[in-house]
């Protein structure tokens, strides 16, 4: 089974649970067309089931996996050399509690964020790993026709990328790409 | 998707260069 790897294609709703994204939610909280086209995962909130009221909660991420992908020293050189803190997520099961038809052909959804020690100001990776290359590329195509206007890169990143600049909202610049196995 | 946030009026962390690179680094380790 040929796997897909896509890396981005993600809510930007995700940068609510990352605690290190922003100091408080409100400065964070994407645009209703920021969400169009990815899995969307809540954050850590109570359900009300009845008579019990359960909390879907954040999965912490053994070592490994994403954290090979971006390590502090990398960002730390394009930080100004400022402490980092990392945290890592696994967003797949959070994402299937909301509904499980969004993970579908999803193999891994896992984020991976570099964050300031008063948590005001962030990086975040994050990366899902698709099955198959259809559902790689359909969801990329879905989130080029429905989300926030991509620019090109000078040099495109794997098989199709794009950037935004944002600066407002929260929201600093974002890179997205995906890419096949290779 | 590599990404940055901080609050409006903040300087971000990375700036667009800077995320463009770390975004081609992690595409050569995948």
């Amino acid at each position: 089974m040929k796997r897909m790897i896509l890396a981005g294609v993600l809510a930007i709703s995700l940068l609510t649970l990352l605690p290190a994204c922003g100091g408080e939610s409100s400065n964070n909280s994407p645009s209703a067309e920021d969400n169009a086209s990815a899995p969307t995962a809540i954050p850590p909130t109570a359900q009300n089931t009845g008579s019990e009221t359960t909390a879907i909660e954040p999965v912490l991420l053994p070592a490994g996996g994403t954290s090979t992908l971006l390590t502090v020293d990398d960002v730390s050189v394009f930080a100004g050399g400022v402490g980092l803190s990392t945290h890592q997520l696994a967003l797949k099961s959070m994402a299937a509690s909301v509904d499980p038809v969004q993970v579908e052909h999803i193999v891994s959804f896992d984020s991976l964020s570099f964050d300031t020690e008063d948590e005001s100001r962030g990086l975040t990776l994050t990366a899902i790993r698709l099955y198959f290359e259809t559902a790689a590329s359909d969801r990329m195509e879905l989130m080029v026709e429905e989300g926030p206007p991509l620019e090109h890169l000078a040099e495109d990143i794997g098989d199709v990328s794009g950037c935004i600049e944002s600066n407002a909202a929260g929201i600093g610049s974002i890179v997205i790409f995906k890419r096949g196995e290779r | 998707m590599v990404h940055t946030a901080q609050p409006d009026g903040v300087e971000p962390l990375v700036d667009l260069a800077g995320v463009e690179f770390l975004a081609r680094l992690v595409a050569e380790r995948l």
